[in-house]
């Protein structure tokens, strides 16, 4: 029997995007000998603070500048990371000549200024998503990101989980056979606000709500789930419909509480998103829908139900089976399910010499590798390519809302 | 008092579960929408430290402690080394009876059929010990110099969410709140709206529904530890859930320990470490710091009521 330990496994699987970061993050003496790589931080609010933390378990990894204009935000930042200097004005920290690389966790329509003013200043850019205010931003990023040769990449971190690689596999080797239909749902209950004492600061801090600086659920939640989509089907949509509103929440907000969307991808392949702020009952899910089953996927649980006329998977009487809805669903397991499929027996055995890491930190340690070891981010992760697909899939969407009709997407949209 | 001189009349509770517990906020304020948008957020913020600190889910940073530290350094998040130094600075002071890396112990008692054999236990405390936990100042690293331990902030966790969240609060320019971490913490945010103090009632471990006694709070956290609720039952005898590191078995003695302190954090450790090193060492305890008030609830004999022992700044005050 062979033992295949999960690092080498993961290297061998071409479509394992996380492979090569695994085992990097948070061994204290892997790194110990190399030159740091050093890092600036535009943005530490709630999601900025949240990677900085990660970011910081990152050996060999030097936080060397860090800006925010909320003070409160920049000052536990710096408390954290000792050595860094702050700055209220970005282009100070670009100024520095000794940062590599910037992550960029600011308001929507600051992502395409920062992210080119530091590209042109010689920085790598991790931004995060959604990639551009408008599609003209994120093709302007794209082209900036190719035109310098820095690298560019786009904050859409299920890109670097194991279980959405598996999962797509599964989908590639035909697991739920031709799909026909995709579910996206992203539902919350609640305002979505931020309590902010001092009103100078409620759009600084609420950016989400207002237009004029954000694209508001599009942008912030289906951007994700619709990247996943253009990823797994590798298409983007040809059109969409929508209708959206702000509807419930009578605060003062400009982007919508509700946004309710169909998009036909090539092949009349419909995918539907719904994002409510008023009922969590149907929560988080991708569910993509095949003739041969379906697929759906919870964060890092997922399952396929096998439609009842196909024939069962060939590793299928071996896996893990749960009766969900009245209805037996295999659970996956980004080890053993890939095991299961592999071999349909058991040859290899997968060995875990790692601890598992969450999306953020898998996020961040690929680019830290693209970083040192001057590989490009796409093919590695979600780079400038995918993340303008992400983004123009969402912002013609929210615009056939606001238009209130169909609009069609151009192939130049989603164009370097 | 209230927040930013408007009249307060609106009172808000609001709860989710997380670290396994009831989370439960009481928020005071002028408007209900405010109160519940910075409830919220320090919802999410409690989420978002579990995802950090618990054991239970693969991706924390202390599953990753867990499995990797006895192999090489793990370097953690600041945030989490400075958890960790205050756990290694209280373990000190309680001479080991709070101790994070009794994680292997309560997990072997937890998962036990028959009461484990006393070498099981002693291979396991023998990896025992904050002695054996390298936390590194210069990275934020740890390492376990013995294989196969496991630390475990259940005993600090919620207390550490519980600052946090008054923190949040604070921030939203909250001025009166109060933050219940499931059973186990109660954190107070300034005064409630008709009193000088909170008024905390103390439940009799033996009756479930009587009030055994009351505490009065001022800017400081109340935590209690006890057996009552939390158990294991091995061949129809009950034993604590909670561990004593230095014999490997389930604390007996005491019915209730409570710790009253500043930081939520040391009461919740302290109310474990008081409930494992029992009523004299506790009074020693309290003594000798000065700021620290316990009530320790003991029972002489099956069958009789149970005894509240009010002990350092509890001794004279805030009692019924």
């Amino acid at each position: 029997m062979t033992e295949l330990s999960r690092r080498e496994f993961l290297k061998a699987s071409a479509t394992t995007l996380a492979a090569t970061s695994v085992g990097l993050a948070s061994n204290a003496s892997a790194q110990s000998g190399l030159e740091p790589t050093k890092i600036g931080y535009i943005g530490v609010g709630s999601e900025g603070g949240m990677l900085l933390g990660k970011t910081l378990r990152i050996p060999g990894v030097k936080v060397a500048g860090i800006c925010d204009i909320y003070p409160p935000h920049l000052t536990k930042a710096l408390h954290d990371t000792p050595g860094a200097r702050g700055y209220e004005d970005y282009r100070g920290l670009l100024d520095r000549k000794d940062i590599q690389a910037v992550v960029i966790a600011t308001p929507l329509y600051l992502h395409a200024p920062m992210a080119i003013a530091a590209m042109q200043a010689g920085k790598h850019v991790l931004c995060e998503k959604m990639m551009g205010y408008t599609i003209e931003d994120a093709q302007k990023m794209a082209r900036c990101a190719r035109d310098t040769k820095m690298l560019l990449q786009i904050g859409h971190q299920r890109r670097y989980n194991a279980m959405y690689n598996h999962a797509y596999k599964l989908i590639q080797d035909g697991a739920i056979g031709k799909i026909t239909a995709v579910r996206l749902m992203w539902n919350r209950n609640g305002s979505w606000r931020r309590a902010v004492p001092d009103a100078k600061y409620e759009k600084l801090l609420n950016w989400r709500m207002y237009r004029e600086y954000s694209v508001g659920l599009m942008a912030e939640l289906a951007s994700h789930l619709f990247h996943v989509t253009n990823w797994y089907l590798g298409a983007t949509p040809t059109s969409v419909v929508g209708m959206g509103g702000i509807d419930y929440w009578k605060d003062g907000r400009s982007t919508f509480d509700n946004v309710n969307v169909i998009a036909e991808y090539p092949q009349g392949v419909k995918v539907y998103f719904q994002s409510l702020t008023t009922n969590q009952y149907d929560n988080v899910y991708e569910q993509f829908m095949g003739d041969k089953g379906t697929l759906i996927i919870e964060g890092n649980n997922a399952r396929i139900i096998r439609e009842p006329a196909a024939e069962e998977l060939a590793w299928g009487s071996m896996a893990h089976k749960e009766t969900v809805g009245g209805k037996q669903a295999i659970l996956l397991d980004a080890d053993v399910t890939a095991k299961l499929q592999a071999k349909a027996g058991a040859e290899q055995v997968l060995k875990t010499d790692t601890a598992p890491k969450d999306d953020y930190s898998s996020e961040l340690e690929s680019f830290i590798t693209c970083v040192r070891e001057h590989k490009p981010v796409d093919g590695q992760g979600c780079g400038a390519q995918e993340g303008l697909r992400a983004a123009a899939t969402c912002l013609l969407a929210n615009q056939a809302m606001e238009q209130q009709k169909k609009l069609w997407y151009k192939p130049e949209m989603f164009k370097i | 008092m209230l927040h930013s001189g408007m009249s307060v009349d609106t009172m808000i509770r609001i709860s989710r579960a997380f670290m396994g517990c009831e989370f439960e906020l009481v928020l005071t304020g002028a408007e209900k929408a405010y109160l519940t948008d910075a409830a919220e957020e320090a919802f999410e913020l409690v989420r978002r430290l579990e995802e950090d600190l618990s054991v239970f889910i693969p991706t924390s940073e202390i599953a990753e402690v867990n499995a990797l530290a006895d192999q090489h350094p793990v370097i953690v998040s600041p945030r989490v080394f400075r958890l960790l130094q205050k756990a290694a600075e209280l373990s000190a002071e309680t001479e080991g009876a709070f101790d994070i890396t009794a994680g292997a112990l309560v997990k072997l008692w937890s998962s036990a059929e028959s009461v484990p054999n006393q070498d099981a236990l002693d291979a396991v405390r023998a990896t025992t010990g904050m002695q054996f936990v390298h936390l590194n100042e210069r990275n934020n690293s740890v390492e376990f110099t013995k294989p196969g331990m496991r630390i475990d902030l259940g005993a600090i966790g919620k207390g550490f969410a519980a600052a946090e969240v008054v923190q949040v609060l604070r921030d939203a320019r909250i001025e009166t709140a109060l933050v219940a971490a499931g059973t186990s913490t109660l954190y107070p945010l300034g005064f409630p709206p008709d009193a000088d103090a909170w008024t905390v009632g103390v439940r009799n471990p033996l009756m479930n529904n009587e009030r055994l006694t009351t505490v009065k709070i001022r800017d400081q956290a109340f935590s209690t530890s006890g057996s009552h609720e939390r158990f294991v039952e091995i061949d129809g005898v009950r034993y604590s859930h909670i561990i004593d590191p230095m014999t490997g078995w389930p604390v007996k003695g005491l019915l209730l320990a409570c710790a009253l302190v500043d930081d939520p954090i040391e009461s919740d450790a302290l109310s474990t470490a008081f409930f494992i090193n029992g009523l004299e060492w506790t009074r020693a305890y309290c003594q000798a710091r000065g700021d620290v008030g316990a009530i320790i609830v003991t029972q002489e004999q099956p069958g009789d009521d149970p005894v509240v022992h009010r002990i350092g700044t509890l001794q004279d005050i805030g009692g019924a």
